[in-house]
């Protein structure tokens, strides 16, 4: 027992012998492959930042856009400057539609080369996108295709991958026929899931594509270098990259940085060259951008947040099947005093399609205008109004309580401080001018909010949809019958009717006055949802910086043609 | 003695087989599930499609079975929503980072804090005292965040004498990139001092006036070797219970000095992972953790023996 007890005291006596030495530091000063920005070997060079890392090179699995984008390449590229999105023929050099709209001919760049030197080929394309339709992979995208035909019916179990009318007639023609014709296909091709995936390395991996970048090949105007996960990345420029002399930029390093307060010291050091700032940020920078110590980038992006509605029961007080009644709440709502309060950015929304998506080239709500902005002006602010509207809506459905009686459930999720604001500004709005009391149910976070929400557990809940490709149906189709349970439930047939209208229609005339009625009856007619802010994002740069794009549906952070000069 | 370690063995493993076991019925409990976020926005066809392909479309005694028979042979299965994170990986590649940025937290912190219990014990009522114990108070209620945020802002910011994020990694994931490692240790570090200094004062002035202290001291043993003999490895005890526990708890990582200077460990990644409801990771890691917890139980108890020789682990006579 004796000889124990010293074994044990010499091993405490050793612990701490060790800790004392670990704990006096020095400086090890060796190769670190974190920030600082030290070992440049050319001064063109951009520290980004990154709230979290993904880790995901699928290009089908659209996991990680930002970076996929900027890596890999598809047959088309979207930027965006201060005149708004554009698409340009990046793996394609052109296209051909027939007269009919169904076959797409792609014709390929044939310069275009993978990171190893081999050629981009319309195999690669064929591959990736059966790969997409392929169920066993399960991939979200999928839909995104099953216009093409033969897609659906494979995906579905119904149909052999062989039917499937994706071909690559040579090296460099990629042919698609589609089963009718869907102008807003179009809109999709710069979307990552239909990036071409090369069969030879993807095949190699096997259940490790996608999970592991040293196994994968880039074809875009950067590869990836280098990884230490969350915490740093390396993208080097492609030197195989067809449009490589256009590429300015040396390297990339991306820094995992998941603190806004970190990312913020980073950037006033110069340590960081772009910022996406957000909330109190904003004005801080907003000033220095003025005084042209910096620059300043503010984009729409197609995002749109909005009041939901239970449409299924009326809610937990039964009364949200009443127009008047939804219409009672959402003009409650002041949003242009909710978006300088609550989110200090963004714009209110009288729409429900984001101003960041166009229409024949110009932004879809500088067609369709501000839809429910008339309506909500003559009620605004007016708390007799909008309470002689709610109660007219309770006339109507036979409910006596008295105003002061009733109680609505607002169910929210989310503990950051704009969550909480956002919730507290709906509830006061609604308190104040329509004398109801609100009763907030805030649960932890998406997921169990999505089980309160299918549970049918709320009258109003806050919810948002960002787009996935530039065209007015995509926003529009979530509030058609059976497409998403997560908007409120809302079916109208008529609705229905016009959106299954447009199946096959090329003509821009009609499709665009079909949207316009669509939302027109969605909101004006029946308040299903209520529009509240539409989405933006504001980027801070160095001056330093040139050339830096942004676009909605590709990368944030367009690099491509960016370059450093003045540093 | 042999006996002893068979039975702790085998009460080991029953108890982490029943945590497992709790924290896989307690997250089936929790409304929704790892993928209901991103299965929010699909069509049906889609969503079934998906869940197929994480199993998690099986009934619930199903999955908890192949679990725990997962578990058996340590293979945890793969994160649901970082594809190809596996919670082998996070041992491998994160775990030894949250470990060398905790030691050092420790080692500094206790050490640090264990000089100032003794100055403050043996200063009572002085100037140094009160000092020490202000700012043992300051130090505890301050949280990581604030401490971490400010020192970066004016040691990495302002004056540039210390990288603003990252860590060493490769060669120099044990023994180099010092500068990286300073600002996050000295943030971890001040929760420690204010402990370990409050922990050690309170228990040597138990010790202090004791009668045997009185004995060696009108022996006329000097003051020196008076507290190195006598008062400080009597009032040892409280602080053998605490040690091991902090050094488990802090190589498990901490998600606010990990976020705030970049840092890839484990501490991150748990939270991450119990947002995200992140099934396989959590159970891995619980299980991990627990484990190393009870172990760390294990080493405190013989620890006890060394240091205090009146406590048999046995509970039996010689």
């Amino acid at each position: 027992m004796n000889k124990f007890k010293k074994c044990m005291a010499l091993v405490l006596t050793g612990a701490m012998a060790f800790s004392l030495l670990a704990g006096c530091g020095g400086d090890g000063g060796t190769q670190v492959s974190t920030a600082g920005g030290n070992g440049s070997t050319s001064g063109q060079q951009i520290n980004l930042r990154a709230a979290t890392f993904g880790n995901n090179y699928d290009v089908q699995d659209m996991g990680w856009r930002w970076m996929m984008a900027e890596c890999y390449e598809g047959l088309m590229r979207n930027v965006a400057d201060e005149n708004g999105d554009k698409f340009e023929f990046a793996g394609a050099e052109s296209m051909d539609v027939s007269d009919d709209g169904l076959v797409y001919t792609f014709h390929l760049r044939e310069n275009a080369k993978w990171s190893d030197g081999e050629p981009v080929t319309a195999h690669d394309y064929e591959y990736a996108w059966k790969r997409l339709l392929n169920p066993a992979n399960a991939y979200d995208y999928a839909s995104f295709i099953f216009n093409v035909v033969g897609a659906e019916e494979y995906y579905n179990g119904t149909g052999s991958v062989d039917d499937v009318a994706v071909k690559a007639t040579d090296d460099y023609t990629f042919e698609v026929t589609l089963k009718v014709a869907d102008p807003t296909f179009q809109s999709k091709l710069v979307a990552t899931p239909l990036y071409p995936t090369r069969e030879d390395i993807a095949e190699a991996a096997g259940d490790n594509w996608g999970k592991d970048w040293t196994l994968c090949v880039y074809n875009g105007p950067f590869a990836m270098t280098a990884l230490v996960e969350d915490n740093s990345m390396t993208w080097t420029k492609n030197e195989y990259y067809w449009n490589a002399e256009n590429v300015k930029l040396e390297q990339i390093n991306w820094y995992c940085v998941p603190e806004n307060a970190t990312a913020a010291t980073m950037f006033d050091n110069g340590q960081l060259d772009v910022l996406d700032a957000s909330g109190e940020y904003i004005a801080k920078y907003e000033q220095k951008a003025e005084n042209g110590e910096l620059q300043s980038m503010d984009v729409e992006y197609p995002s749109t947040g909005m009041l939901c509605f239970d449409h299924k029961n009326g809610g937990l007080s039964g009364l949200m099947k009443n127009v008047n009644i939804r219409k009672a709440i959402s003009y409650s709502i002041d949003r242009e005093e909710m978006v300088s309060a609550v989110y200090g950015r963004y714009s209110a929304a009288y729409g429900l399609v984001s101003p960041a998506i166009t229409f024949d080239g110009e932004s879809y709500r500088s067609l369709a205008g501000d839809v429910i902005k008339t309506e909500y002006d003559s009620y605004a602010g007016d708390s007799a109004k909008l309470k002689e509207l709610f109660q007219k809506g309770l006339d109507e459905l036979g409910v006596t309580t008295p105003m002061s009686d009733i109680k609505l459930t607002l169910l929210s999720y989310g503990s950051t401080t704009e969550n909480q604001l956002e919730r507290e500004y709906i509830q006061q709005s609604l308190q104040q001018n329509l004398g109801i009391t609100v009763e907030l149910n805030t649960v932890g976070d998406s997921e169990m909010f999505i089980a309160k929400r299918d549970a049918l557990d709320f009258d109003i809940f806050v919810s948002s949809w960002s787009s996935d490709y530039n065209d007015p149906m995509d926003f529009l189709n979530i509030l058609t019958t059976g497409t998403y349970s997560s908007y409120g439930l809302y079916s109208n047939t008529e609705y229905d009717n016009m959106a299954n209208s447009l199946t096959g229609v090329q003509d821009s005339a009609v499709r665009l006055e079909t949207y316009k009625n669509m939302e027109n009856k969605l909101l004006v007619e029946d308040c299903a949802v209520a529009p509240i802010y539409y989405a933006d994002k504001h980027f801070y740069y160095q001056n330093w910086v040139q050339d830096f794009r942004t676009s909605s549906f590709g990368a944030s952070q367009e690099l491509y043609i960016a370059y450093i000069d003045g540093k | 003695m042999g006996k002893y370690f068979v039975r702790r063995l085998i009460e080991m493993i029953i108890t982490l087989f029943l945590i497992a076991t709790a924290t896989f019925f307690l997250l089936e409990a929790v409304p929704g599930d790892p993928l209901s976020e991103r299965a929010d926005k699909l069509a049906p066809t889609l969503r079934e499609n998906l869940y197929a392909k994480y199993g998690l479309d099986k009934p619930m005694m199903e999955r908890y079975i192949i679990t725990m028979k997962g578990i058996c042979v340590g293979d945890f299965g793969e994160s649901f929503v970082y594809a190809g994170q596996t919670v082998e990986g996070l041992i491998k590649d994160r775990l030894p980072v949250s470990a060398r940025l905790g030691i050092q937290q420790v080692a500094l912190g206790v050490t640090v804090g264990l000089l100032l219990g003794v100055l403050a014990a043996m200063k009572r009522g002085t100037i140094a005292d009160y000092l020490v114990i202000a700012l043992s108070v300051l130090l505890i209620s301050v949280p990581h965040l604030i401490f971490g945020l400010l020192l970066q802002k004016v040691f990495a910011g302002n004056l540039q004498w210390f990288p603003t994020i990252g860590w060493p990694a490769g060669k120099d994931l044990w023994f180099g990139g010092w500068q990286y490692t300073v600002l996050p240790t000295l943030t971890g570090c001040f929760t420690y001092i204010a402990t370990y200094a409050r922990l050690l004062k309170t228990s040597m002035l138990d010790v202090i006036n004791q009668d045997y202290v009185l004995t060696a001291e009108s022996k006329g043993l000097s003051r020196i070797q008076v507290i190195r003999r006598h008062i400080l490895r009597n009032s040892f005890v409280p602080v053998i219970t605490q040690l091991p526990m902090s050094i488990a708890m802090c190589i498990t990582g901490s998600f606010f000095i990990e976020s705030i200077f970049s840092i890839p460990g484990i501490g991150q990644y748990y939270v991450t992972a119990v947002n995200n409801q992140d099934l396989s990771i959590i159970m891995g890691e619980t299980v991990i953790l627990a484990a190393l917890y009870i172990v760390v139980l294990f080493i405190t108890d013989l620890l006890y023996v060394a240091v205090d020789p009146r406590i048999r682990i046995t509970g039996k006579g010689r």
